[in-house]
């Protein structure tokens, strides 16, 4: 749930670079874009000396921009972001190998992925099926099991929404609160309220959600977990 | 509808791919660039969602929401989960309002006036009961002495309204003169009578056409369930031009359902297109009536027929089929 937002999350660990090196070697076999080359160790090295000398704080920039190439092709409506954005890290490591020098590395990412957004989508549009209707989606009915994990869900969301400092229980709750919204808009008020602009507020309240989100997941998968045992 | 900042309107625009290519560009580049500014466009889509889902984007956006921004894996899971967590927040809501409400606990001071006066009752109560009844006894007499007055009053009153008609019919020009005095001797309950009369008679501005006009902004629509599913069964709802919201009153049939603890409600129109979804709902109960209430706003009901479909969740969490009503909507 929500991959995006808990990878946003600015206090998360730093893959570091041995494992960002390990994850974008699933990608390392020649893609369909440019068969015969393939992502090395060496250009791997070089990719990750272009985000930063020291090579942890590499390894979290690399995170970052991996993340903002997803977002990036997941807003421009691109399907399979994460397989482009890895394609992206392909064709700039294949560019920085074959001696171009790159000044801003994000910059340049985002010029390619720009350029592969271009080129992808026409042809997605002439693959894709008619999207499904909105309201099916929504309209779904649920069956026990789904009725059962949102439950768990709602436990879940109680337990974690607990362990945040009352404050922050409160602000999480009037920022969502939905009763007055469609009069007076609840989200300026809380803002003038607690002093900060609004800017600052939602990326506040987005933190926390984020948060709230982690939590959730790693609670589910306990349960998930003791489930399983007393199975 | 809510207004927004310049800013948040042109990201808003490129969330929901309306942005030109050019501003696509200008917010691309700002956010690959500032991490800060990526981690503000995140919480501003989660706000979109938010905004869809508390029916606050404009119509145009929520097309845009609908046919564009939900075309993805990534953002419906987020719609998902954004909407899950706001139906929680929404119970959470509701259970602070229940704890804030409940009885503070008493002070020192009651709680003593408290004991004080448990013991007491109980070896007071004879002398207590007497009392009351003393008491009592005494207001009922002072009462009818008071309605034996009035009594002779109106007697009176009518005995010389009496005479009055008897006066021949030359006197009366005198009498249009003598009425002011005649008024101000006359029982204060008659001049409460002739008030009352002189409000009925007098048509209201609002009724009246004056220069007062009424307006109308919530209308309530009292729909009662339709055993079938025929377009004749379409209760009509006139909508006026002004008005901005509509209640639906929708009356649980009878015998109302008693194993049901919450409903949930949907309306759709007659093609399937759903206009409003809500959860977790708790009925009003009036006597013996049960009903439920929604509102929503009124530019969401265009001329044409609906459909309401209303479920109720039982104490085991089982969701089950309840009602059905159908309406149609007119504009005058």
């Amino acid at each position: 749930m929500g991959d995006a937002l808990r990878s946003a999350r600015p206090a998360q660990k730093c893959l570091g670079a041995k494992q960002a090196m390990r994850k974008n070697q699933r990608v390392s076999e020649p893609s369909r874009r440019e068969k015969g080359w393939a992502l090395s160790a060496d250009s791997f090295n070089r990719l990750l000396e272009g985000l930063h000398e020291d090579r942890d704080q590499a390894g979290y920039e690399y995170e970052h921009l991996r993340r903002v190439l997803v977002t990036f092709f997941d807003w421009r409506g691109c399907a399979f972001a994460e397989d482009l954005a890895d394609e992206t890290f392909n064709r700039v490591a294949r560019r920085m190998e074959e001696g171009e020098i790159i000044r801003n590395l994000p910059d340049y990412c985002y010029g390619v992925a720009r350029r592969l957004a271009l080129e992808i989508l026409p042809k997605q549009s002439k693959q894709e099926d008619d999207p499904p209707e909105f309201e099916q989606l929504a309209a779904v009915e649920e069956d026990l099991d789904e009725r059962r994990s949102r439950e768990q869900l709602y436990e879940c969301f109680e337990y974690c929404l607990k362990q945040l400092s009352p404050e922050n229980q409160e602000l999480v709750i009037q920022y969502y609160q939905t009763e007055k919204r469609a009069k007076i808009d609840n989200r300026i008020a809380l803002a003038n309220k607690l002093g900060v602009s609004l800017n600052v507020l939602r990326v506040r309240v987005y933190r926390l959600r984020a948060t709230l989100e982690d939590c959730i997941n790693k609670r589910l998968n306990e349960k998930k977990l003791q489930e399983g045992k007393k199975s | 509808m809510k207004t927004r900042a310049r800013e948040d309107q042109a990201i808003i625009g490129y969330l929901l791919g309306t942005a030109s290519e050019l501003e696509q560009s200008q917010i691309e580049t700002r956010y690959f660039r500032e991490p800060h500014f990526y981690e503000e466009m995140l919480a501003l889509e989660e706000e979109v969602i938010c905004d869809y889902l508390n029916d606050v984007l404009a119509p145009a956006e929520r097309r845009q929401f609908e046919h564009h921004f939900l075309t993805t894996p990534r953002r419906r899971r987020k719609y998902e989960s954004t909407r899950k967590l706001l139906t929680f927040i929404a119970d959470q809501g509701t259970t602070q309002t229940t704890t804030a409400s409940k009885p503070v606990k008493p002070g020192l001071l009651a709680l003593s006036a408290r004991r004080a006066n448990d013991f007491l009752l109980p070896r007071l109560g004879f002398l207590w009961t007497l009392t009351s009844l003393a008491v009592l006894s005494f207001g009922v007499w002072m009462l009818s002495n008071q309605v034996s007055a009035y009594r002779s009053q109106v007697a009176q009153e009518e005995a010389r309204q009496a005479t009055t008609q008897k006066l021949p019919s030359k006197l009366h020009p005198k009498t249009d003169k003598q009425r002011p005095e005649a008024n101000k001797q006359r029982n204060p309950l008659a001049e409460v009578a002739d008030q009352l009369q002189a409000s009925l008679d007098d048509p209201p501005a609002l009724l009246s056409g004056g220069t007062t006009k009424a307006v109308v902004s919530t209308v309530v629509a009292t729909l009662r369930p339709a055993h079938l599913r025929a377009a004749n069964n379409a209760q009509p709802v006139a909508l006026p031009a002004e008005a901005a919201t509509v209640h639906l009153h929708l009356q649980l049939g009878d015998p109302a359902p008693t194993q049901f603890i919450r409903f949930n409600v949907v309306l759709r129109t007659l093609n399937g297109i759903e206009i409003l979804r809500r959860q977790n709902l708790t009925p009003q109960v009036i006597k013996s009536d049960k009903s439920l209430g929604v509102d929503l706003p009124a530019a969401k009901l265009p001329v044409g027929r609906y459909i309401v479909i209303v479920s109720g969740i039982t104490a085991k969490m089982e969701i089950k089929p309840v009602e059905e009503y159908f309406m149609s909507i007119n504009r005058e």
